[in-house]
């Protein structure tokens, strides 16, 4: 094991600390009012939505971090310059900002968008995948300096409780894994202009998971002396996120009684492609997907189906492969006409070779459910596009209960292949108009108003 | 809450879903692309329009809550593009910015120009970019242009490995009555 001291890095403690020539960027900025250039955002912000404004004469700016409920104080910023930020909750959620003050504007808010930055020099590289299968341990240091005009003393040190594999240490000796801030690692009282080393090392243990999102947060807090009467206590984070990778490879789906949904298990993986799994089919219906995985995301599926399904479908009968059956309607209702005619409406949708050639029709008198794929009734649908139907069954008795099946179906070769899952629709045959006016009468001319 | 099922249709570059949820009641579906908040329905079904080659994640939360925070609780995106935004130069004479795209540092490439929006700081400098290789190193910078044709100074942008969501694979199948198994194989 090594300390890569290529990554010491500059941790900057908002006020206090700082080294090197660079901050570390916890998170990157989106957004900014005119005038003003973000140039640093304290990690204790947290990602989110921030607010930063100028007061009505345009003379100043204050910072609101996300999930705060106030701005900060105003401050002055009456020329070319940096300058700090402090939220209104939280003082030690503060940004830096370079303004340009011939620039700024009154009465104006601005947006600031904060993310979460990966690779960075707290979070550390991302994991490869032969590091996650083999288990890895990565040492680093993080310099922290003192660039205030006061010692700093209490420098305490501890993970954030939702930190995982790391643990820290003073000495390089001693490797603790503090949450708390009671627990944390403290370090001896910081001179102005000196530094002390905080190294860190993360272990990732053989077979690890993926995980595109690991974060890494660390928690800081000291003692700010700029006199005996003007100690205050400082907080900071220093956050950044890396991922853990597994071996890339596609992932095979199947079912034979549902299409397969995202996250389910797939039964069988493998790096390349084309891929025959050892797995067999049984005579019926499968349906089958597949998505590709990068070793932290997997991709979904895509809808390989012509009319948008996630899935391909193998009917199998025999041993053999046959043709799947057509999509059944989009939608359908009966709907009651003139003298006993119940009328069908329904609309059907679908492009590829399965598409199909009619719609199919069974319906009863008796009140018997009709029987499926046996329509009594047909009607060719259009070759391409939106296929609607209307069709007049035959005209029946006044109160006939006329039960309705409509399907779709194609031939392929001597067979007529239906569409599934239909249903049975009952509307009662209206065959008679309403009875008579009970009376009428003439009246020769208008009306009189009065009556 | 759950979404218990999903259909989706495609009429050209119009996606219409329709979700099905075990919730009852009024029900609010807020919809998501990549991981970005877009809008709220009471409706399970709502279009998309998508440029054809695009390929998104839309993902739906259903709640019963009328006060849920859709953006708080937003799912985790690994979007394909990237917003590359800017603050305008200080330099009057600027009447364009071109914003150029470098993957693994091979060459810049010419991704879009945005002409000078005035003395606007920021508003309007903004560009998103192509759909982006997945497990790739891109950078970018912005490049300021004077009524003369003559190329200002460029802003550059840290690089990012860029991990996203990877695309699904098209695939066919091919069933061997023989063996009754599968082969899976790339679409052509």
């Amino acid at each position: 094991m090594a300390i890569d001291y290529n990554k010491a890095l500059a941790l900057e403690l908002r006020t206090g600390i700082s080294v090197r020539a660079a901050r570390v960027a916890s998170l990157r900025s989106i957004g900014a009012p005119p005038g003003v250039m973000i140039l640093f955002v304290a990690g204790r912000n947290g990602p989110g939505m921030g607010h930063l404004r100028t007061t009505a004469d345009g003379s100043s700016l204050q910072w609101k971090a996300p999930s705060s409920t106030a701005f900060g104080p105003s401050i002055d910023c009456p020329s070319d310059n940096s300058y700090t930020l402090e939220d209104g909750d939280d003082p030690d959620k503060a940004i830096i900002v370079q303004v340009y003050a011939d620039y700024l504007e009154g009465g104006v808010e601005a947006s600031v968008l904060l993310t979460d930055v990966y690779g960075n020099e707290i979070s550390h590289d991302d994991v490869t995948a032969g590091e996650a299968a083999a288990g890895d341990v990565t040492s680093y240091t993080i310099i922290m300096r003192n660039v205030s005009a006061g010692d700093i003393t209490w420098l305490t040190v501890w993970l954030d409780a939702d930190t995982p594999n790391l643990e820290i240490s003073e000495d390089y000796a001693t490797w603790v894994s503090p949450t708390t801030e009671a627990g944390g690692l403290v370090f001896p009282t910081l001179a102005v202009s000196t530094y002390d080393v905080l190294y860190v090392r993360r272990t990732i243990s053989a077979s690890s998971n993926s995980d595109p999102s690991v974060l890494v947060q660390l928690h800081v807090s000291f003692w700010l002396n700029a006199g005996e009467a003007l100690s205050s206590k400082r907080y900071a984070d220093a956050r950044g996120k890396y991922r853990i990778f597994n071996a890339a490879e596609y992932r095979f789906y199947r079912d034979n009684s549902a299409p397969p949904e995202e996250g389910d298990t797939p039964f069988d993986t493998n790096a390349t492609l084309p891929h025959t799994p050892t797995n067999t089919y049984a005579n019926g219906t499968w349906y089958i997907s597949m998505s590709r995985f990068n070793g932290v995301l997997d991709s979904g599926f895509l809808p390989v189906g012509p009319n948008g399904e996630t899935y391909l479908r193998l009917d199998l009968a025999a041993g053999a492969e046959e043709g799947s059956p057509p999509n059944a309607p989009l939608g359908w209702r009966l709907e009651l006409r003139p003298n006993g005619v119940v009328r069908v409406i329904g609309t059907y949708y679908q492009v590829g070779d399965l598409r199909a050639t009619q719609w199919a029709i069974a319906y009863t008198t008796d009140e018997s459910s009709p029987p499926a794929d046996t329509p009594d009734e047909t009607e060719t649908m259009p070759t391409r596009g939106l296929a609607q139907l209307v069709y007049d069954l035959p005209a029946q008795g006044d109160e006939t209960i006329v039960k309705v099946r409509l399907q779709t179906r194609r031939q392929d070769g001597e067979t007529w292949v239906y569409s599934e899952g239909s249903t049975v629709l009952t509307v009662t045959a209206d065959a008679q108009g309403p009875s008579a006016p009970l009376a009428a009468e003439r009246y020769p001319g208008r009306l009189p108003e009065s009556l | 809450m759950a979404i218990t099922s999903y259909t989706q249709q495609q009429f050209g570059t119009l996606t219409v879903v329709t979700v099905v949820s075990d919730l009852s009641g009024t029900i609010y579906y807020h919809w998501y692309i990549d991981g970005a908040y877009i809008a709220s329905t009471q409706s399970p079904t709502r279009g998309f329009t998508f440029e054809a080659g695009d390929e998104v994640r839309i993902e739906i939360n259903d709640t019963n809550d009328a006060d849920y925070d859709p953006i708080a609780n937003a799912p985790a995106g690994y979007p394909a593009k990237r917003t590359i935004d800017w603050i305008r130069s200080l330099d009057d004479d600027v009447v364009s910015y071109r914003v150029e795209q470098k993957k693994r540092a091979v060459e810049w490439v010419s991704i879009g120009t945005v002409r000078r929006n005035g003395e606007a700081w920021s508003d309007g400098y903004a560009l998103l970019s192509p759909r982006l290789d997945d497990l790739s190193t891109y950078d970018w910078r912005i490049v300021p242009i004077d009524a003369a044709g003559n190329d200002g100074t460029a802003t550059g942008l840290d690089s990012e490995d860029v991990v996203r969501t990877p695309d699904a694979p098209d695939f066919t199948i091919s069933f061997d009555e023989g063996t009754t198994k599968v082969t899976f194989a790339a679409a052509a």
